[in-house]
C-alpha cells in the first residue's frame, strides 16, 4: 500500500470526510443523495488502494449505483425534496451525525494505532499458522476472496443473504403505495438502446460471476449487474413497477433455499455443516453463486420496484399517499 | 518522469476537472436541462480524457480496446439517460429557466 501514493490516499481519505459531513449537513434532501454516490464511489477508489478490487464493483454498482435508484425513488415517492427542517435548526440531528463522525475517526484511528503501534497485524487467525495459500487448492476456486466468502466464512454468507431477504420482505408493504405517475411510452432510441445494452449486461454478467473463481467477481458483482438491467427496464416503462408479482417471489428465496441446502447435505452424509464434497468444491460454490446471482437481483429489483412511483392497481385495496392529498387517487373500482 | 508519463498525467488531471464541475453542476445549477448538460459533459469528454490517459499506460492494445469500449458503453448509456430524463421533463410540463425571466 505504501508504494508512493500517499498523497492519493491522504486526499481520499480527507475527500472522504468532506463529501460526508456535506451530506449530513446540506438541507435539500437531492444533493444529500447526489453526495451520498459521490462517497460511495469515492469508497470504491479507497476499496482499490486497499487492494480489495471484489468489494470496489461492489460498491460501485450496489453502493453508488442501485442505492442511488433506491434513493431518488423514494425522494420521487414521497415527493420531498427540501427539507422540511433545515439541519440548522434540528439540533437533535446535527448531535447526532457529530457524533456518528465521531465515532468513526475513533474507530478508524483506534485500528490504525492498533495495527501499526501496538499490535502487529494478524498473518493468520488460524492456530496452528496455516495461511490460505496453503489450502488454496482444496477450495475449489483460485481467487482467494471467493475461497473465503464462499468456502472458509460459508456460514457468514449465508447469514448475509438471508439478511438481504429480511430486507426485502421489510420492504414488501410498500409495494400497496400507490403515487400517480404519467405512463412514459418507450421511444425509438430508447428501444435501440435497451436492445443493445441488454443483452452486453446479461452476458457481463454471467461473465463476472464465471470469472469470479479466478479473479475479482462473483454473485454479488453479477446480480447487481443484472439488477440494473431490470432497473432500466422498469424505468423506461417496458417492466411495470408492479412486476414484483407473487409468482416471481420464489426467485427470492431461491438462492437462500439453495445454499441451505447444500450446507445441510454435508451434515446428512456424515460431514459437517457447510463442508463441501472433496474434489466438487468448484462445482459446489459454482452453483450456490449461480443461484445467488438469480436471488440477489430479483431482490434488488424487488426493492427497486417496491419504492418506485407506480400507478393505481386494480387490487389496490387501499392506496394512500404519504405526504398530501393531492396525491391521492382512488382506486377506479 | 518520461514524457509518456507526463501526457497521461495531465490528461487524467484535466479529465478530473471535468468529472469536479459536472458534479458541482448537477448540485447547483438552477433546473433540470442545465444539470443534465453539465453532467453529460462530465460523461462524454471527462471519461474521453482519462481513458485517453489510462490508455496512454495500458500494457497491450487490448486493455486500449476494452477502455475504449467503456467509454462508448458510458455514452450511450448517458445520452439515452440525458434523453429519458429530459423528456420526462418536458411531460411533466418543467420549462426550461431562462435568463429572461422576471
Amino acid at each position: 500500500m505504501n508504494d508512493g501514493f500517499i498523497w492519493l490516499d491522504v486526499s481520499l481519505a480527507i475527500g472522504l470526510l468532506i463529501v460526508a459531513l456535506y451530506t449530513l449537513l446540506t438541507s435539500d434532501l437531492f444533493q444529500a443523495a447526489v453526495l451520498f454516490l459521490v462517497f460511495g464511489l469515492l469508497m470504491a477508489i479507497g476499496w482499490c488502494r486497499l487492494q480489495a478490487v471484489d468489494v470496489a464493483i461492489a460498491e460501485a454498482a450496489i453502493g453508488a449505483g442501485l442505492t442511488g435508484a433506491l434513493l431518488f425513488n423514494t425522494l420521487a415517492t414521497t415527493r420531498t425534496y427540501a427539507g422540511s427542517s433545515s439541519t440548522k435548526d434540528d439540533a437533535g440531528l446535527q448531535i447526532f451525525s457529530f457524533l456518528g463522525l465521531g465515532f468513526v475517526l475513533f474507530t478508524v484511528i483506534g485500528f490504525t494505532l492498533m495495527a501499526t503501534a501496538i499490535m502487529p497485524v494478524a498473518t493468520s487467525a488460524l492456530p496452528s499458522g496455516i495461511t490460505i495459500g496453503d489450502t488454496q487448492a482444496e477450495s475449489g476456486v483460485s481467487n482467494r476472496v471467493t475461497a473465503v466468502l464462499l468456502n472458509y466464512r460459508a456460514y457468514d454468507t449465508l447469514l448475509e443473504v438471508a439478511v438481504m431477504l429480511t430486507a426485502v420482505w421489510a420492504a414488501m408493504p410498500l409495494r400497496r403505495l400507490v403515487v400517480s405517475v404519467q405512463p412514459q411510452p418507450i421511444g425509438p432510441m430508447h428501444g435501440t438502446f435497451l436492445r443493445l445494452i441488454l443483452p452486453t449486461v446479461v452476458l457481463v454478467a454471467a461473465y463476472i460471476l464465471w470469472t469470479g473463481s479466478k479473479t475479482p467477481g462473483g454473485a454479488f458483482q453479477a446480480a447487481a449487474l443484472l439488477s440494473a438491467a431490470g432497473v432500466l427496464l422498469i424505468v423506461s416503462g417496458v417492466l411495470p413497477p408492479s412486476i414484483a408479482r407473487k409468482r416471481w417471489r420464489i426467485v427470492l428465496v431461491f438462492g437462500t433455499m439453495l445454499f441451505a441446502i447444500v450446507a445441510v447435505e454435508g451434515l446428512l452424509v456424515g460431514r459437517q455443516f457447510l463442508q463441501y464434497r472433496q474434489g466438487v468444491a468448484g462445482a459446489s460454490i459454482l452453483l450456490i453463486e449461480t443461484a445467488l446471482t438469480l436471488s440477489i437481483a430479483t431482490t434488488l429489483i424487488f426493492l427497486f420496484s417496491y419504492t418506485s412511483p407506480k400507478e393505481i392497481e386494480d387490487d389496490a385495496v387501499d392506496s394512500f399517499s404519504p405526504t398530501d392529498a393531492t396525491a391521492l387517487t382512488e382506486p377506479t373500482s | 518522469m518520461s514524457l509518456v508519463d507526463l501526457i497521461s498525467g495531465a490528461s487524467l488531471l484535466l479529465g478530473c476537472v471535468f468529472f469536479l464541475a459536472g458534479t458541482i453542476g448537477l448540485l447547483r445549477f438552477p433546473d433540470v436541462y442545465s444539470r443534465l448538460h453539465a453532467l453529460t459533459k462530465a460523461d462524454n469528454l471527462g471519461l474521453a480524457l482519462i481513458v485517453f490517459g489510462l490508455a496512454l499506460q495500458a500494457d497491450s492494445w487490448w486493455e486500449v480496446a476494452k477502455l475504449v469500449m467503456i467509454w462508448i458503453l458510458v455514452m450511450l448509456a448517458s445520452t439515452t439517460c440525458c434523453h429519458m430524463v429530459a423528456r420526462a421533463a418536458i411531460r411533466a410540463g418543467i420549462t426550461p429557466r431562462s435568463q429572461f425571466d422576471e
